[in-house]
Order: structure tokens, then C-alpha cells, then sequence
């Protein structure tokens, strides 16, 4: 190997020693290199200097042989083990918590409150996004949602969840790609009532008011994974009028009994009758978006025409693709499909959803059940991980202010040998055992907040269990280490830095970067903290806003009652019956019927349009039957024309209808008053309507949603629900017993189930409600970790201008002088972080808001309120360490040496 | 026992270090050896002797020594220990008995 450079030639290869160096600590180098040089310079002598080299070189790489044994480091001062120092730092540690209460207490507290918040939501999280991944074929599950319209450009108001019923079996015998499909229907969806009829064991009779049941096909079982623990999957819903119960329904109806080969009697619309059972199942799941007591064999629905329909869309359908179909690849080709049944002019789609989002992304008409929100799972989650963050910045920040008061223990550490690595375990060490604490105390806040709280605005989900699972304790360990890591990494660098002699003579100051630092962490965290007041603000604000918004439909004090469906052809009497007994009592107003009730979607559509008019696009209105009294008894208030009334009954029925503005527009009417006596069709068919009035649009649903187009006509059926307003001031109880014993004498022995209408339309803000509970404890969290922070700076900020403070003092400055130049700078922090968050919360406000269909109608209220609240609270917070330090006589600060 | 065994090479190195007492180090011990044995040990090859020698405690060792030649770099200086003494004497009983139990006859009758 020739060696690159010339000179000096009398030394040693360059080279060949840098090898060594490479490979070798020094020590070794060292004696390894006075070895060689010794012989190097013999060599020269001898054989002279290339020769030297040369032997140099083979010398060297002997000393590269794998086998060539290192000599163990053995120093004056051995490297203890490194766990042998661990009990060390665990001992300091625990030390320097207990010496320095408020900042432990502070670390704790906030860390503790973060990881309990951030844990519970995890769970919360975990939970919605479990939703019907119970299904072994969960994958390869789709629901086919059916939009009236194109789907791009469409209204998205027109997507609905379900189907119609001819869907299912065409696409099957058309696309060999489907394994199966199920169509799902609701026994609610033709009339809002399914009396359900048992006999129990004291043999009597018992009547119930289901709702929670489906009619399915027979692959439902086979396709979903809900297990049969009695009866065969295969055959149990084959034939007509048969039931398969869960197992808490199947113990209702039958007690402790084998209920297989019972019967119970169903009254529903259409397939009334004795029901066989023919199969238990386990209780659905909670995490199950379709739910359900029991289902009901879709043959019993009957095989007539209308199960071809193509324009029925009130049949969910759900398909199983064969494994490794590609979903996207069968979507590409409905729209033909759709055109081979319905004819080239087919405007309608439909789309293929994953089965497993369907409870967190699917917001389409007619779901199966409230579904959750992707949205509020991700506000959610993203605030408890700030909460958690500002926390950590508490830990980094007080850390850091107090390097100071530990840099002579590093300075001694270091100087009876630590290196910096050793230095930098230990202040790791520290953060490890601090967020470890904190995780107990976390565990200790959620044991005590499941009954109190937790358990509730959870829905149950949360519970003590928690503890039992991997889903709990993996985050759990995640944030404990994630968070020591973040948390403690600036601090160690900080203190493992500083140089032992500086350190022991006391001449480290903080640098001007350190403070930037704690001061920008403290500004951001704060900017978060006023973020979220902002953004919790307009989340309440929104949810008054929608609560207390005029609907403009009376539902105060109203009890709604289901009408029976055994009514039978005489139910039309029997309703006058009614309505005379139940007015009786005089703390009954009066009382109203209708098909639909609001709060409740209206499941009885039809497609409108004008005579003569070639009206494209939507034309989907809400059909709600209604009585005479309907209109003056909410209170909707007439643009024009008239409402029904006695006098026109005759000629009203099946003649007239009365409009609400969006139907109005919908069919292309200007002004209510021009539209009276105009002529509309439903579904194109005759008879024509008149349009004999027009009312002002009120809301059928919570604000969340647009108003729809809805149109009244007078029901001559008699299905459907009673409002009976009541003096609700007067004795209640004695009211409601008049109303039952009205209902008992008009429709012996059908069963009643009543509600009050206000609470029902408001449990529509069930999910909103319990937002704004939980972002308004968030954001209160979230302030008092970041402003106990504060109060842990400004008390170090304070402790090291003490005699600046006497020297000010002594020259003249009173109490408020100094108070003013101490709350100075946290006054700049509070402003610059309310900057930084007015921006940002806009953003994310308005991203919150568009959700909903009626608006807050936003201000720099929304923004300047919270941003002062929450700087007011940082003041106060800390008002209490500076007017005492400014009042402390200056003498006390100066005389400390 | 495994731990205090001495290899033929380990044994010739420990005889140098105390030859050499008080001025044990890697070039003089390869020197030494190479004048006696006359066989080519490398430094290399003393320097893992020594160092595994060092692990059983056969020797000690301490820096110092740093001449010009060396480009003022210090020389790790070994010495035996008590330890190594006592291996280097069971080693040489261990022969002696052999060798004392070696008939006389062979000596006499010389190889086969």
C-alpha cells in the first residue's frame, strides 16, 4: 500500500494510525501507537525508512484481526452499572419532588387531569371507531345508499341510506361478483307502530309498542355475524311470518323458557298475524349500527308488485362482494345497470359504503340509527391531546426555570465523574417518574370520574373495565413514555450542559435563548387555551342558538300519543271517541292529529310536481297526513289560502294540500298567494291537488338540518300519532291518568306508550348536548393547567428579581409600580397568544359550523369574550405571588445575601 | 480450572513479563520472545496474550514511561501478580511430574 503523502518521511503512515484510532479507545491507541513508533524507529535504522512502513502497515493490520482481544476499560473510577445508578436518581428525584411542592403539585396536577382526559377519550374513540368490525365478513360488507339524483352536483339532502327494493335481487343476478345481498326493512316504515302481543306465563295477554325490529332475508344471518344460540341460521327466517328474538327479548316475552317453536302476534301494516319463533340470538352489540330486538323473515312482507319497485327507497340493502372484489370496479358499472332496469333517462344512483364506516362518516336520510360523528371523535380526540400537550409544556417550562437551582448539583455530579450521557439518563430518569406519577393519579381521577361523570357522557361506553383492557393500558404506556420522552428531553439537554466549574461557582446565568424558549412554549400554550375558549364558546353558543331559535311550531306541553294499529277500518270513530273523552278534563287544550310528528323523520315521500309543468331535478316532498286541528293547534302560521277545516272536509279529502315554502319553491311557485288554486300531481298520477294554502317554514327537525319541503293533506286513516296538549302546571298526574283511562275507553286494550314532545325533538341535540359538556370541560382544563403553568413562571420570574425589586423599592417605586413591571411581561405573553388564537379558532370555528344547516350568526364577540375571560383568569391567577412579592418591604429582598 | 489455564503462548508471555520485571511492555515482551524462542511473535499477538493475561489476573498493569521515541506516548508497563506467580508454578509442577514419571528406559533406548 503506497502511502499518498511525502513528507515528513520519517514518520509513521498517517494512514495506518488513523485506522487505529478508528478502532481503538485511547488508551489503547496509546500504548498500541508508542509500541509501534518504538519499533517503527528501530526499523528505520535497521532496514530503513519504507521498509519501516511497510511493517508499519502489516502491524497495524494484525492488530485488525477479529480475534485480537480489546483490553477492558479499566479506569480509576469504574462505571458503575447503569441500573446501580438508577436507585440514585430515583432518590434525587423523589427528593427534589418533595422539596419543591408548588412545582410538583403543578407538574401532577396538570399532567394527571391531561392523561386522565386523554385516556377516557382514547376509549371513547376506540369505541365508535369498533363499529360493526364485529362482523367476520366486515370487510367485504357494503350498504348501497340510493341518491334521487346525480350524485356530483346533486343535493346531498337526497342521499338515502336505503334502498329500493328491486335493487338487491337485480344486482345479485346480474354481477356474479356478489356473494349476497340482504334487504332490510323497518317495522315502523309503513306505519309508526308494530304491537307486538305475547302471552306470558300467567297466561295473559301483553301488548308492547315495539320498535327496535327489522324484516330481513335469510342471508342476513349468514352475511352479518350476529350468532344464533338457538335455532339453524340457514332456515330460521326462510319462511313467512317467522321471528328469531335476542336473547334479553326472548327472556322479556318468555321468561326463563325455550321460546323456539312459540308464537307471538304481531299487528304491523301490511303482514299482520302469529309469528313463529324459530331462533335466539345473542343481544346485539353496542357497536352494532343496525339495532334491533328482533327480526322478522323478510318473506312475510309477501312477494307482491311492489317489492319490484325501483322508486320504493325505504329497503336498506346490503351486499358481500366476494373476497378480492374490488369495490370501486363494481361501482363503475351500477350506473349502466341502473339504465338497463330504469331506462335510459334514469337520473338516480347509488354508491357502495363500507360497512365499517357507516357509524362515523355515514349522515344520510333514513339511517338505521343516530349515527356517531367523525367530526366530534376528531375535535375530541385532537383537544385532549392538546389538553395533554399544554401539561407536558407546563413540565418543560418549570424544568427548565429551575435548571438553575440544580446546576450546582450537576456541577458536583459532574465533577466526581459523570459524563453528560449519565446526566442526561438521570433528568429522564426525573421526567419518567413524574408523568409515572401522574399516570396514577390519572387512574385515580378516572376511577373517580366514571360514576360521577364518565359513565354518563359516555353512554356507558367507559366504564370501570377500562382497566381489564390492552386498549386502556397500551395508550396509558404510550403517553407515559411518549410524554417523559417530550417532556423531559429539552430539560436534560439543558442541565446535562453546563460545564462543572461555571456550575460549581455559580456563573450560569439563563440565556437569553432559555427564556425565548419558556416564553414561546408559554405563549403558544396559551394561544391553545383561548383557542379552545373560543371554540368551546361558539359550540355552546350554537347549541343555545338551535334550542332556543323559534321553531316556528308550538311543541311545548304536548303529550304525544301513538293512535293503536288494531284500530282497524273503525278506527276513524273510535279517534273521535277519543278526542271527546281526552278533552274533557279541563288541563287539556286540545288535541291534533297527524302522521308524522316533528323531531321525527317523515317517512311518507312522493315525488311533486305542477300540472303541465316539465319539472326537472328533486322533486321529493314530505307527505304529513294531518287533521283540521293540526294547523291552528302548532301554531304554523298561514302566508295564505286556508288550512283545513270541518266545513271543507268533504271537499278537502284527497282534493287538497297545503305547502310550506321550500315545496312551494320546489314546484317552482313565487309568491304563496299566486300559488292558491294552482294544480299539482304526485308521482305524476292523478288526482290532482289544489293547493288551498300556503304556511311559513317551520322546523320538522333539529337546526342541525335544512328544512324540507313539506306538504299537509288531510288524513282520513287515522294512523298515526295524537298530540294532546296539557296544562303541565296543573296536577300532572291526575291529567295523564284522564288521558290513559280516554285512550283505555276509546281502544280497549291496545297498548299506550306516551312522550312528551318537546323532550322528543330535543333529543335530537342528545349528541350536541353532551359536545358542549365535554369540549366546555376540556377547555376549562385546558386554562387551568396552562394558568397554573403561569403562576409556576411567574413565581421563578419573581424569586429571581428579588433585589431588583428592593433596589426599585428603596428608590421610590410603590406597590402598584411594581406590580405593573412584573405583570408586564405575562400581560405581552396573554396578548400575543390571544394574536395567535384569534386566527386559528376562526378557521377552526367556521370548520365546526359548517356542519350545520342554520348558523350562529358569527361576531368578534365569540372571539374577543373568551380571549379576555381567559386572560383575566391568567391575571387573577397570578395576581395573588406579585402583589405579594410587591409588597414585601424591600429590606427583606436586599438583606439575602 | 478453565478460567486460570494457561496457554502455551499466554505462559511464554507471562515468563517474559517477569524476565523482563519492572520493564514489561509490548515491545520488549515481543523482543524477548523473539530473542529466546526465535520464533516471529507480533505485537499484535502480545498485545491480546497481555490483555486476556490481564482479565484473569495474572498481571497487573499500569501507564507510564514515555519516551521520545515513542513519540511521547506512555507505555503500558505489566507486572506478574500473585495469581500469576502461582499459575506459573502449578504449570511447571505439572511438567515436573510428568517428567518425573517418565521411565528411565525411554531416555536409554531412545525413540523407537
Amino acid at each position: 500500500m503506497e502511502q499518498p503523502e511525502k513528507t515528513p518521511h520519517d514518520r509513521p503512515p498517517r494512514l495506518a494510525d488513523a485506522l487505529l484510532e478508528l478502532l481503538f479507545n485511547t488508551y489503547e491507541v496509546e500504548e498500541i501507537q508508542g509500541d509501534l513508533a518504538e519499533l517503527f524507529g528501530r526499523r528505520t535504522e535497521d532496514y530503513g525508512l519504507k521498509q519501516a512502513r511497510r511493517l508499519y502497515w502489516l502491524d497495524v493490520l494484525r492488530f485488525l484481526n477479529p480475534f485480537a482481544r480489546k483490553r477492558r476499560i479499566i479506569q480509576p473510577y469504574p462505571t458503575p452499572p447503569p441500573l446501580a445508578m438508577l436507585h440514585n436518581y430515583l432518590l434525587t428525584a423523589s427528593r427534589e419532588a418533595r422539596r419543591n411542592k408548588l412545582f410538583t403539585g403543578i407538574n401532577l396536577t396538570g399532567l394527571g387531569t391531561g392523561l386522565a382526559a386523554f385516556l377516557v377519550i382514547v376509549q371513547f374513540v376506540l369505541f365508535e371507531k369498533s363499529y360493526d368490525t364485529f362482523h367476520q365478513n366486515a370487510e367485504d360488507i357494503y350498504r348501497v345508499p340510493f341518491s334521487w339524483e346525480p350524485l356530483s352536483g346533486g343535493n346531498p339532502d337526497e342521499l338515502y341510506a336505503s334502498n329500493v327494493p328491486a335493487f338487491g335481487p337485480a344486482l345479485a343476478s346480474d354481477f356474479p361478483e356478489v356473494a349476497a345481498y340482504t334487504r332490510v326493512f323497518h317495522i315502523q316504515t309503513l306505519v309508526p307502530y308494530c304491537v307486538l302481543t305475547y302471552v306470558n306465563k300467567s297466561g295473559n295477554k301483553v301488548s308492547f309498542n315495539e320498535s327496535r325490529g327489522y324484516y330481513v332475508e335469510p342471508a342476513f344471518l349468514s352475511m352479518f355475524s350476529f350468532p344464533l344460540t338457538e335455532g339453524d341460521k340457514a332456515t330460521a327466517l326462510r319462511e313467512p311470518k317467522t321471528i328469531v328474538l335476542t336473547r334479553s327479548a326472548a327472556t322479556r316475552y318468555f321468561g326463563s323458557e325455550n321460546p323456539v317453536g312459540k308464537t307471538v302476534d304481531i299487528q304491523n301494516e301490511g303482514p299482520s298475524g302469529a309469528y313463529t319463533v324459530t331462533g335466539i340470538m345473542e343481544d346485539v352489540l353496542r357497536n352494532s349500527h343496525l339495532q334491533f330486538d328482533f327480526l322478522l323473515s323478510y318473506a312475510s312482507l309477501g312477494t307482491g308488485s311492489v317489492q319490484k319497485s325501483w322508486v320504493w327507497s325505504q329497503f336498506y340493502t346490503y351486499v358481500q362482494l366476494r373476497p378480492g372484489t374490488n369495490p370501486k370496479a363494481l361501482e363503475a358499472k351500477l350506473p349502466a345497470f341502473l339504465k338497463k332496469y330504469n331506462g335510459e333517462k334514469c337520473e338516480y344512483e347509488v354508491f357502495l359504503q363500507p360497512l365499517k364506516a357507516i357509524h362515523l362518516t355515514s349522515h344520510l336520510r333514513y339511517e338505521t340509527s343516530v349515527n356517531g360523528s367523525e367530526r366530534t371523535v376528531n375535535f375530541l380526540l385532537i383537544m385532549a391531546g392538546l389538553i395533554l400537550v399544554i401539561a407536558w409544556v407546563n413540565y418543560v417550562n418549570l424544568s427548565s426555570a429551575r435548571a438553575l437551582e440544580r446546576a450546582r448539583e450537576t456541577g458536583v455530579r459532574k465533577a466526581i465523574g459523570a459524563g453528560r450521557p449519565a446526566l442526561f439518563a438521570q433528568f429522564l430518569v426525573q421526567a419518567f417518574l413524574t408523568n409515572g406519577m401522574a399516570l396514577l393519579l390519572a387512574m385515580v381521577l378516572i376511577v373517580l370520574a366514571i360514576p360521577l361523570y364518565v359513565s354518563r357522557v359516555t353512554g356507558g361506553v367507559v366504564d370501570f373495565s377500562l382497566f381489564t383492557r390492552a386498549s386502556f393500558w397500551l395508550p396509558a404506556l404510550g403517553a407515559w413514555i411518549a410524554g417523559s420522552l417530550l417532556s423531559g428531553i429539552y430539560p436534560a439537554i439543558l442541565l446535562s450542559s453546563y460545564k462543572p466549574v461555571e456550575a460549581l461557582k455559580g456563573k450560569i446565568r439563563h440565556t437569553a435563548g432559555g427564556l425565548y424558549t419558556r416564553k414561546l412554549l408559554a405563549t403558544t400554550q396559551f394561544a391553545a387555551s383561548v383557542a379552545l375558549a373560543i371554540f368551546t364558546g361558539v359550540v355552546l353558543s350554537q347549541f343555545y342558538f338551535m334550542r332556543h331559535q323559534d321553531l316556528g311550531i308550538r311543541l311545548e306541553q304536548t303529550l304525544v300519543l301513538r293512535t293503536p294499529g288494531a284500530a282497524g277500518p273503525g278506527s276513524g270513530g273510535n279517534l273521535d271517541h277519543f278526542r271527546q273523552e281526552v278533552t274533557k278534563p279541563a288541563a287539556v287544550q286540545g288535541v291534533a292529529f297527524s302522521t308524522a310528528i316533528p323531531g321525527r323523520e317523515i317517512t311518507t315521500t312522493r315525488g311533486m310536481r305542477r300540472r303541465n309543468s316539465e319539472q326537472k331535478g328533486n322533486t321529493n316532498v314530505f307527505l304529513v297526513g294531518v287533521d283540521e286541528k293540526y294547523i291552528p293547534y302548532f301554531g304554523l302560521q298561514l302566508l295564505a289560502g286556508r288550512g283545513f277545516s270541518e266545513n271543507s272536509a268533504a271537499t278537502d279529502k284527497g282534493r287538497s294540500v297545503v305547502l310550506n315554502e321550500q315545496a312551494l319553491q320546489m314546484v317552482g311557485l313565487e309568491s304563496p298567494e299566486a300559488a292558491i288554486g294552482e294544480k299539482v300531481l304526485l308521482n305524476g298520477r292523478p288526482p290532482e291537488l289544489t293547493i288551498t294554502g300556503v304556511i311559513k317554514d317551520y322546523h320538522n327537525k333539529s337546526l342541525e338540518h335544512p328544512i324540507e319541503p313539506i306538504v299537509l293533506y288531510p288524513d282520513s286513516l287515522g294512523e298515526g300519532y295524537l298530540s294532546v296538549r296539557i296544562q303541565v302546571k296543573d296536577n300532572l298526574p291526575a291529567t295523564l291518568s284522564a288521558v290513559e283511562k280516554a285512550y283505555a275507553k276509546a281502544f280497549p286494550g291496545q297498548p299506550l306508550d306516551y312522550f312528551f314532545l318537546d323532550d322528543f325533538f330535543n333529543q335530537q341535540y342528545q349528541q350536541e348536548a353532551r359536545n358542549v359538556e365535554v369540549f366546555t370541560l376540556f377547555a376549562v382544563l385546558a386554562i387551568l393547567i396552562a394558568c397554573l403553568g403561569l403562576i409556576g413562571l411567574t413565581t421563578y420570574a419573581i424569586a429571581g428579581r428579588t433585589k431588583e425589586i428592593g433596589v426599585r423599592k428603596v428608590h421610590g417605586a410603590d406597590t402598584f409600580a411594581v406590580a405593573r413591571l412584573l405583570l408586564k411581561d405575562l400581560m405581552l405573553t396573554v396578548l400575543l397568544a390571544n394574536l395567535m388564537a384569534w386566527p386559528l379558532s376562526w378557521w377552526v370555528v367556521r370548520f365546526w359550523l359548517e356542519h350545520y344547516a342554520f348558523r350562529l350568526p358569527l361576531s368578534p364577540v365569540y372571539f374577543l369574550v373568551p380571549g379576555a375571560a381567559v386572560s383575566v383568569i391568567a391575571l387573577l391567577s397570578v395576581l395573588y405571588q406579585t402583589l405579594k412579592a410587591a409588597r414585601t418591604r424591600p429590606a427583606a429582598f436586599l438583606k439575602e445575601v | 480450572m478453565k478460567g486460570t489455564y494457561l496457554g502455551e503462548f499466554e505462559e511464554i508471555v507471562l515468563l517474559a513479563v517477569c524476565v523482563l520485571h519492572e520493564d514489561a511492555y509490548g515491545v520488549s515482551i515481543t523482543d524477548e520472545i523473539n530473542i529466546r524462542t526465535g520464533r516471529p511473535a507480533h505485537l499484535s499477538a502480545v498485545h491480546t496474550a497481555l490483555y486476556r493475561l490481564e482479565e484473569k489476573g495474572l498481571v497487573s498493569s499500569e501507564l507510564g514511561g514515555a519516551t521520545q521515541a515513542r513519540g511521547g506516548r506512555r507505555k503500558r508497563l505489566f507486572r506478574v501478580t500473585a495469581a500469576g506467580k502461582t499459575a506459573l508454578r502449578e504449570a511447571r509442577e505439572l511438567r515436573n511430574q510428568f517428567w518425573n514419571r517418565i521411565p528411565a528406559v525411554v531416555w536409554e533406548g531412545g525413540a523407537i
